[in-house]
């Protein structure tokens, strides 16, 4: 009998074998039954002690401790189990043989995603009948009972994500899930005990505001509770978390998939990297918008806070996401091939093409976010006028600041190969740490504060700090011309950086040669 | 007719290493073709090319005409890998185990239990199937995993030291079933740095030294291009001074050995030469008892090829 073949589509849910074997793995556990039964025994006591109160309130507190239950269960536990489940297969080699088989790495990635979770899933279905009687007898009610529910099960799609990918790129795997494990407690901490409001607070990254939003039970904490102006738009806490996570959730599977298809791929092409800046930068400008139109209190203008936020911010992002799209060696070499067999150009979307075609890209998004900001602004009493000088100033510093950055990271991945930390933590150390140290010992000796700002200049940050300082907040800045120092350490940042260049280009063309077919 | 496998002008590098340089072959279907190579020659990196888990610095890999760097989910319907040392899910049950690979490979829900079962029969694990896949020794683990990879009838096996690790008996038993695979049409591509393993079923070989294949080829071909000449063995009934003298003057004879009563040499020219230097050696009063062509053996091919530093 000839075996037949399915067409394999893009994504398998119902038929999926990773995620039936995981859970078949997870069910056969000695632990499973005792889980089950435990979580069953517990919550039917704690129903029978609400039902003996019958107050209210002791049916929301019952809600409330069910669905805390659940977030620990699957938000801590269920987020470090993927973590370790993906990193001990890749590690093994389990990973390989399923990347061996026709089926998408998308399926490949639910599988991992939802499979170790099994046991964790059934242990909610348990919960579940308790939470139905809890919020129909409080005064949660059923819908916005189960709405918080809906919430934290997606946001324990998005740790759960980012476990997945956590496993893919991570070398050590036990220590991954430790960092990751911790990191998830002390978001949560920080999110529960410092509650803040606004867009732009982690808390967001948790499921807590929108639920606390969605049940508005007694003596909630009303800051994590409260309205989001986003855009001048008033949101619903709920709606926004919803937004950011699950525009969060897209960008890493995303990137799950690509290193589930390949080992050694970046998270992100370069296309994906700048549309998730450019939605971060939505998200920030929008968080930003109502404070640049808020009025002047005693010291400084919205905007110029806003402003200066937004620089800080901006200038991060676009710092990491540079850093991220540095190719390695090996992506080089194989761009260069793929060029090579295939007679075409390589072109600056391309993984391993080189980076300085990043710069004005980068710079553009954050210029422009500062754009946006400003016409937002239009209309206001603003002090902020920058003279078109500063203005050109600050944009050079900042394209200098990222290409030398970017440049000298590329070289140096080109040039020690697997030995480039090293290296490249030295270039961190020389270029960002050691003048402004040198500038701290001259200002505290004889040589004075001139030297010391001198010898500061020599770091491509001064440039930027000095410039965006002086445009943004030109009545707080020193009064000292600044403007000579910020061009020589703009000049200086420059000129390092087209050496980086011009010795990176030589060792890819170095590379192209010798990928070049003989004659 | 297409090759089933062909690898034109394929380079890997590594960070700081190049594990395979401008390493061209193919293998047609009925070939069951040996690569030998000490450990790091690159034989696993350029396995793990084929079967689609490394992307190569340059060149191609074309398996049933498909390029499996352009077409990497077609390919892999043409290609079963098993690698060296093969881990599995030690929690679930064989059947468990080989029906996750089914699904995975596309084959439709109601043949799986079907193709199972027939596999099972195959590796002989049949009593085994309800047993978690943890329990089972080495060896059948590795014929657990050899089930797996012929699940969905792949062209091209790609078997990464596939032996190593078994005992004699399963050893015999992988023999038997790598020849069958190889008589049924398939093409096979299986690895080892233990010649012994290879010499009995492989109809070519490829001999790899420090990421370049040295020699490829049908085993009579390759060993025939690096010594030319008919491999023979004389022994005599007992020790005779003679034996070297006449077997030194004979002309076109090579690399003679002689050790005592037996000399292993190669003879140049036509078969009636041999059956002449026969009868010469008879006249002259030797006691020959065995006179007869020796079998090519892949240890004396790869020693004679690369610098030896075979296991």
């Amino acid at each position: 009998m000839t075996t037949e073949f399915l067409p394999e589509p893009i994504v398998r849910i119902r038929d999926n074998p990773v995620l039936i074997a995981q859970a078949r793995r997870r069910f056969r556990r000695r632990k499973t039954i005792p889980a089950l039964v435990i979580a069953f025994v517990v919550a039917a006591c704690a129903l029978l002690l609400a039902m003996t109160s019958g107050k209210p309130e002791d049916w929301d507190f019952l809600t409330c401790v069910i669905l805390g239950f659940i977030g620990v269960l699957l938000l801590l536990r269920g987020t470090t189990a993927v973590q370790a489940t993906v990193s001990e297969e890749r590690l093994s080699g389990l990973l390989d043989f399923h990347r061996a088989t026709p089926t998408t790495p998308l399926t490949d990635v639910l599988g991992y995603v939802f499979g170790p979770l099994a046991l964790d899933y059934a242990i909610v279905g348990v919960l579940t009948p308790f939470l139905l009687v809890s919020t129909a007898c409080g005064e949660v009610g059923v819908v916005r009972g189960f709405a918080a529910l809906g919430v934290i099960l997606l946001s324990g799609v998005l740790y759960h994500a980012l476990a997945c990918l956590t496993g893919l790129s991570v070398a050590k795997g036990w220590n991954a899930t430790l960092v990751l494990g911790l990191a998830i407690v002390a978001l949560h901490a920080v999110t529960l005990s410092v509650a803040t409001d606004g867009p732009l607070a982690v808390a967001h990254l948790t499921p807590w505001p929108a639920i606390v939003s969605i049940l508005d039970v007694g003596d909630s904490p009303t800051s994590l509770a409260a309205p989001i102006a986003f855009y001048g738009i008033t949101l619903s806490p709920a709606i926004f978390s919803l937004f950011l996570q699950g525009t969060l959730l897209a960008f890493v599977v995303w990137g799950c998939t690509r290193r589930m298809r390949m080992q050694g791929a970046t998270t992100f092409s370069r296309p994906g990297a700048f549309l998730f800046f450019g939605i971060l930068a939505f998200v920030v400008i929008g968080g930003l918008w109502p404070s640049a139109l808020a009025g002047r209190d005693d010291v400084l203008h919205g905007l110029e806070l806003t402003v200066m936020a937004w620089f800080v911010l901006s200038m991060t992002l676009a710092t990491i996401l540079g850093l991220v799209l540095v190719p390695s060696f090996l992506e080089v070499k194989r761009t260069l091939r793929r060029a090579v067999e295939r007679g075409e150009d390589i072109r600056w979307h391309h993984d391993g093409a080189p980076v300085l075609p990043l710069v004005p890209r980068l710079a553009a998004v954050v210029w422009a976010g500062l754009g946006v900001l400003l016409v937002a602004a239009v209309g206001q009493n603003l002090t902020f006028a920058p003279t078109p000088g500063g203005l050109i100033l600050a944009v050079l510093a900042t394209l200098a600041f990222l290409a030398f950055v970017l440049a000298s990271c590329e070289y140096v991945r080109l040039r020690f190969r697997r030995a480039w930390g090293g290296m490249a933590l030295l270039v961190l150390f020389l270029a960002f740490i050691l003048p402004w140290m040198l500038a701290g010992v001259f200002a505290a000796t004889d040589w004075g504060d001139g030297m010391g700002r001198f010898v500061a200049a020599m770091s491509p940050t001064y440039a930027v700090f000095s410039t965006v300082g002086h445009l943004v907040l030109p009545h707080l800045s020193s009064e000292d011309p600044y403007e000579i120092l910020a061009i020589c350490s703009t000049a200086v940042a420059a000129s390092v950086s087209l050496v980086f260049f011009v010795l990176g280009h030589r060792l890819r063309e170095g590379l192209a040669r010798e990928l070049r077919p003989p004659g | 007719m297409e090759a089933l496998l062909t690898v034109r002008k394929l380079r890997v590098d590594y960070e700081d290493v190049t594990a395979v340089d401008d390493v061209s072959f193919s293998i047609e279907a009925g070939t069951v073709y040996g690569l030998i190579g000490p450990n790091g020659a690159g034989k696993t990196t350029l396995m793990r090319v084929i079967a689609t888990l490394l992307e190569p610095t340059h060149g191609s890999v074309r398996v049933a005409g498909i390029d499996v760097l352009d077409q990497p989910r077609e390919a892999l319907r043409h290609i079963g890998f098993m690698p060296d040392l093969p881990p599995i899910y030690e929690d679930l049950t064989v059947r468990e185990f080989l029906d996750l690979f089914a699904s995975a490979s596309g084959i439709v829900r109601a043949q799986r239990p079907g193709r199972i079962a027939d596999l099972l029969e195959r590796v002989r694990l049949t009593e085994k199937r309800d047993q978690l896949a943890g329990g089972l020794s080495r060896g059948m683990k590795q014929r657990l995993f050899l089930a797996r990879t012929l699940l969905h009838e792949p062209d091209l096996l790609v078997l990464d030291e596939p032996a190593s690790g078994l005992d004699p008996h399963a050893r015999v038993e992988l023999r038997d079933i790598v020849r069958d695979l190889g008589q049924a049409g398939r093409a096979v591509l299986v690895s080892s740095h233990i010649l012994s393993e290879l010499a009995d079923f492989c109809t070519s070989v490829g001999v790899m030294e420090q990421g370049k294949l040295i020699a490829s080829g049908r085993i009579e071909d390759v060993a025939r291009r690096i010594a030319p000449g008919l491999p023979v063995e004389v022994r005599l009934l007992a020790p005779d001074d003679r034996l070297a003298t006449v077997l030194g003057t004979w002309p076109g004879l090579r690399d003679l050995v002689v050790d005592g009563g037996r000399a292993v040499f190669r003879l140049d020219g036509p078969p009636e030469d041999a059956a002449r230097l026969l009868a010469s050696l008879v006249q002259q009063g030797l006691p020959v008892v065995e006179f007869h062509p020796r079998e090519g053996n892949l240890e004396d091919l790869f020693l004679k090829i690369s610098d030896g530093r075979v296991s």
